[in-house]
């Protein structure tokens, strides 16, 4: 398995994220929805699990590969916690195959809020969503 | 008044707080010292020739008084103020560096808080010295056999927790000094996690160094206390320089003042040591040491609940314990766990707990630590099953 062939199998979008999450009328509802929506993403093969290709800050292991093709970021991220593989999701769904200017111009911030989930955005949590928003953008900052 | 409604935190929060071992929260007893302090009494000490600071300095060593009175030391000589627990480690760690020669043994338990692990380890290390780590049994307890083995090696130091920090397991501390002293080594207690639950003797203990925190028993942030034997105080030297801790200072040379005063230099915490003197005063009363009796009770009830609960794994020694239940759920993630109790304002630690070599001589990656504090109650422990119950439903996906 390769990178591209492995990212290529996630295809949800932002609004098909926004049209799940935004019409679950509870907390509880809103986490099984976050969940489910992980359970869209290819197991992440068990030989890319190793630390150089671990995300620091993250009380959860979160391994992130990526690979540019055709000025597009083709991105490989795996977790083993239910909750943060619903965020990896999340941010797949927004950078995912995308060219860099489009990772570049998208506002993340106004994303998370508008899923009611900024909070999970904060430095201080350690679900790791933070350190792997930053590392997409640094990948995208240094190619 | 009950004893929770002595804590103002609860009447801002409806918080489940069940994390008590990693800070206690504060009676509002301990907060108007604080507030008395810096608005009536503030003034240096040691070194004012008016009334304040007088007062403030005599209230300042009234408290090393107490301290010395309540963990049984010898006399309040013993007592040395630190930041915390950790600080007091590294201090004992850098005023003993100088005993040390090449291929000199230090034992840790393999429980251990990082707090009471890297610096022996570093110290080691730096000097070349063996650095030796007592095996664990499954259940976190010390594995005798293996401690015995080390205590062969003539060990110079060996440094044991009190209690565990991530289990709340309670070791055999008082057979375990005997067994290190015997073999000739010194021997340093980190009592962070003991204090608040257990009477401290440390002459009946028979340690060297017995150091713990303040803000574990009630106490603010940023206070510690280090006590060293009258045995051992001969062996420090200073390792850390300034005003204070100095006799004669000239061009050429210094002249160091006789313990305890080289151990301390610079303007000390004075609101923290009097922030602890009023968590003294309320450990002692009788409503505390009451409050406290039921604690066991109320550890035993969540236990059961938590037993009870579809694949729930407790670990740890629940037969002596502080009160800590540390768990976790079958095929699931602790930081999804955790964070479906936060959800619910359930609040517990959720990790390796600074203890990453006893998680993996466990085989874990990490537990779900819930704690209990004097304030907790059953209606706590209730209300965090049934969150927990709602977690383990909501993640079966």
């Amino acid at each position: 398995m390769n990178i591209v062939d492995y990212s290529t199998q996630f295809t949800l979008s932002t609004d098909d994220i926004k049209q799940t999450l935004l019409s679950s009328k509870s907390w509880e509802e809103k986490y099984r929805s976050l969940m489910l929506l992980g359970k869209k993403i290819a197991p992440y093969p068990v030989e890319w699990q190793r630390q150089e290709f671990q995300v620091q800050g993250c009380e959860s292991n979160v391994w992130l590969q990526h690979e540019w093709k055709e000025n597009r970021l083709f991105l490989a991220i795996g977790s083993d916690a239910k909750i943060v593989k619903g965020l990896i999701a999340l941010v797949l769904a927004a950078f995912n195959q995308k060219p860099a200017d489009q990772i570049k111009d998208f506002d993340t911030q106004a994303y998370f809020a508008e899923l009611s989930l900024e909070g999970q955005l904060s430095p201080s949590r350690t679900n790791g969503l933070h350190a792997i928003v930053t590392q997409v953008m640094a990948l995208v900052a240094n190619r | 008044m009950t004893i929770r409604q002595q804590f103002p935190f609860f009447t801002q929060t409806d918080t489940v707080y069940l994390d008590t071992a990693a800070t206690s929260q504060k009676p509002q007893s301990v907060i108007d010292a604080l507030s008395t302090f810096y608005s009536c009494q503030n003034s240096n000490v040691h070194r004012g020739s008016y009334q304040s600071a007088n007062q403030t300095t005599s209230l300042y060593e009234q408290t090393r008084e107490d301290v010395a009175r309540f963990i049984n030391a010898d006399a309040p000589e013993n007592i040395i103020w630190t930041s915390g627990t950790t600080a007091a480690i590294n201090k004992v760690s850098r005023s003993l560096s100088h005993t040390f020669d090449k291929d000199d043994v230090i034992v840790v338990l393999g429980s251990e808080h990082h707090a009471n692990f890297v610096p022996w380890q570093q110290l080691a290390a730096t000097k070349q010295l063996r650095f030796e780590v007592v095996n664990v049994l499954a259940n976190g307890d010390v594995d005798m056999t293996h401690f015995r083995q080390l205590m062969h090696l003539k060990p110079k130091l060996v440094c044991m927790q009190h209690c565990s920090n991530a289990l709340g397991n309670i070791h055999p501390i008082e057979r375990l000094v005997e067994e290190a002293k015997s073999s000739g080594a010194m021997t340093l207690i980190d009592g962070a996690q003991a204090v608040a639950h257990l009477a401290v003797d440390v002459l009946d203990i028979g340690c060297d160094f017995y150091v713990f925190s303040g803000h574990k028993m009630y106490a603010p942030t940023g206070i510690g206390v280090m006590y060293v034997s009258p045995n051992a105080a001969p062996k420090l030297l200073p390792s850390e320089f300034g005003g204070e801790m100095i006799s004669v200072v000239t061009k050429q040379n210094t002249n160091f003042r006789p313990f305890p005063h080289f151990m301390e230099t610079g303007t000390p915490n004075i609101s923290g040591v009097i922030g602890l003197s009023a968590a003294l005063e309320f450990i002692q009363s009788d409503e505390f040491q009451r409050a406290q009796k039921s604690e066991a009770k109320l550890y035993q009830y969540m236990l059961d609940k938590l037993s009870a609960l579809p694949n729930v794994k407790l670990v740890g020694n629940r037969e002596r314990n502080i009160g800590v239940a540390s768990f976790y759920i079958n095929n699931e993630s602790n930081a999804d766990v955790g964070a479906l109790l936060d959800q619910q304002g359930i609040a517990v630690r959720v990790g390796h707990h600074c203890a990453m070599p006893l998680m993996t001589a466990l085989g874990l990656a990490g537990t779900i630590r819930a704690s209990l504090g004097v304030y907790n109650s059953e209606m706590d422990v209730d209300r965090f099953i049934d969150a927990l119950s709602k977690t383990i439903e909501l993640l079966d996906i």
